[in-house]
């Protein structure tokens, strides 16, 4: 009998012990990640505290930045977008609005990684702080417009690979809109997929191919034509990439784009997949030894 | 004659137990009355009892059961027996504090363990299905170039952590580890001049009337 009464007293202390401790070791992941973003945020208050800001303009980028964290926007980029701005001498009321707009994109459930990769990329090449804020806003407003867009295909049955599927579309079509891609176009890409029964993978696809042939020169007409029938024709997501990969290698050899367009069409109306053409000899190649190539590149600079 | 005596017997210690009922005690004094054998042996049990009722109580040593019964002679008992009471017989633990915080101590490293293991894939090598990398090689031609970096959207535009190094015939050359996906970048010379790689997969708007290159990583 005395025995048994130490066994429940031992065990009376011990599984409570033993369950303090596993309470202290689950939760010490959650502690750490919120330490590093506290850690973060205290970088941006000290650079802030050191710049030569005025103290409304410190207390405004403070405030902001605590409204962007508790939207959710993560705290390493919060601290990054100021203290990148205060190197580049972006004045208070900019960074605030760069945290401003992150806040707000967060808050209507929004990616808002577009929209902090712009920033940070912006700040990083020295693109002048008025023109991120006016980009990056623009943006915002595009990845608005471009949810109910995706989020209509979603309710109607396309197949999405979780959150981070639905987002990268939303983000993709956000680009479109943004290359002035007409909205009609996209809507009618998507129904293209339906038709299909494609995946969001395979609309996103499409809608960011058409993007790149725009933005390397095609019309939106000739871009949207083009994604549409190889859509209805069967192109995967990989031929679609790939279709990209010879308009970037045609356009390397200097040949205009209205060649490389009919020239893409003609090989689609041979019923050719061009991510089998790719490996093909003389179809193109992908590799190119360094340096020798440079059709589309060139030398950015500060702007 | 020897069984009646013997029943007798356990009567007498049913008695002396407290266990007989009335109409057996009665019975049982009128043998005992009528036997002078059995008469005297209920008077020495007696004698015993109230010898052991008066006499002094001594507390059994510490461990006392523990140390008969390590003395007792165990039963070799067949093994498919032996292997059953093992698994099956119900047993006493008994606990003390050190056997308590030893406990405590393996389950608390087998939950740090676990905990380490799942959080594992954010720092290290990344095997699992959705965080595996792969090493993609950059290149540039730069022979005038004193210092070129890579940014892009794995490094945040950070223009100092990824530096590429010279080779011989004029090409800068760098090893990348990029999650599967689309990742945007630019090379940085000479700390101020940003260059498109000529020779990307793909490009896309920068939004800030560039190029970006594009490296998609796919297992």
């Amino acid at each position: 009998m005395k025995r048994n009464k130490m066994t429940t007293t031992v065990l009376k202390v011990l599984i409570p012990l033993l369950l303090a401790a596993a309470a202290v070791l689950g939760a010490a992941p959650c502690v750490r990640a919120e330490d590093a973003g506290q850690a973060h945020l205290e970088q941006a208050r000290i650079a802030v505290e050191r710049s030569g800001l005025p103290k409304e303009s410190k207390t405004g980028i403070l405030t902001k930045a605590d409204r962007a964290v508790a939207a959710g926007v993560p705290a390493e980029d919060v601290s990054l977008i100021i203290t990148r701005g205060l190197e580049q001498g972006a004045e208070g009321r900019h960074v605030e609005g760069f945290l401003e707009t992150a806040a707000k994109t967060k808050e209507q459930n929004l990616p808002v990684r577009p929209v902090l990769d712009r920033m940070e990329q912006g700040l990083a090449k020295g693109v002048p702080p008025e023109k991120i804020a006016g980009v990056t806003q623009r943006l915002s407003e595009h990845l608005a417009a471009a949810k109910p867009m995706v989020n209509k295909f979603e309710s109607e049955g396309m197949r999405s690979t979780g959150a981070k599927g639905s987002d990268a579309a939303v983000e993709t079509v956000a680009r479109a809109l943004e290359r002035a891609i007409p909205r009609d176009a996209v809507m009618r890409t998507g129904e293209h997929v339906k038709d299909r029964k494609g995946s969001m993978g395979l609309f996103n696809r499409a809608v960011d191919t058409m993007t790149t042939f725009v933005g390397s020169g095609m019309t939106a007409e000739q871009a949207a034509n083009m994604v549409h029938t190889a859509v209805d024709r069967g192109y995967s997501e990989r031929d679609l990439e790939a279709m990209e990969r010879y308009m970037v290698n045609e356009l390397r050899k200097n040949r205009p784009m209205s060649e490389v367009v009919s020239g893409m069409n003609s090989r689609m109306e041979r019923g050719e997949m061009l991510h089998d053409m790719q490996e093909r000899p003389g179809a193109g190649s992908s590799m190119h030894s360094p340096g020798s190539g440079g059709g589309m590149g060139g030398m950015g600079g500060r702007r | 004659m020897k069984e009646r005596n013997e029943l007798d017997k356990e009567i007498i210690h049913r008695l002396l137990d407290g266990d007989l009922g009335p109409d057996e005690k009665k019975a049982l004094a009128d043998r005992v009355k009528a036997d002078p054998v059995l008469n005297e042996e209920f008077d020495d049990l007696l004698r015993v009892v109230r010898a052991v009722e008066t006499s002094e109580r001594i507390p059994a040593p510490p461990f006392f059961t523990a140390a008969v019964m390590r003395q007792l002679q165990p039963r070799k008992a067949p093994l498919g027996m032996r292997i059953r009471d093992f698994v099956l017989k119900g047993r006493v633990l008994r606990w003390n504090m050190a056997t308590a915080f030893a406990a405590m101590l393996v389950f608390a490293l087998v939950v740090t363990l676990a905990v380490r293991t799942r959080n594992a894939p954010v720092e290290t090598a990344m095997i699992g299905q959705q965080e595996q990398v792969v090493n993609v090689t950059m290149n540039l031609h730069a022979p005038e170039a004193h210092h070129i970096a890579v940014a892009g959207t794995f490094n945040k535009w950070k223009t100092d952590t990824h530096v590429l190094t010279r080779q011989e015939n004029g090409i800068w050359t760098i090893s990348v580890p990029l999650k599967p996906g689309e990742h945007s970048y630019m090379f940085v010379v000479d700390g101020k001049a940003w260059v498109t790689d000529p020779d990307a997969e793909a490009y896309r708007d920068d939004g800030f009337g560039n190029k970006n290159a594009v490296k998609r990583v796919s297992i």
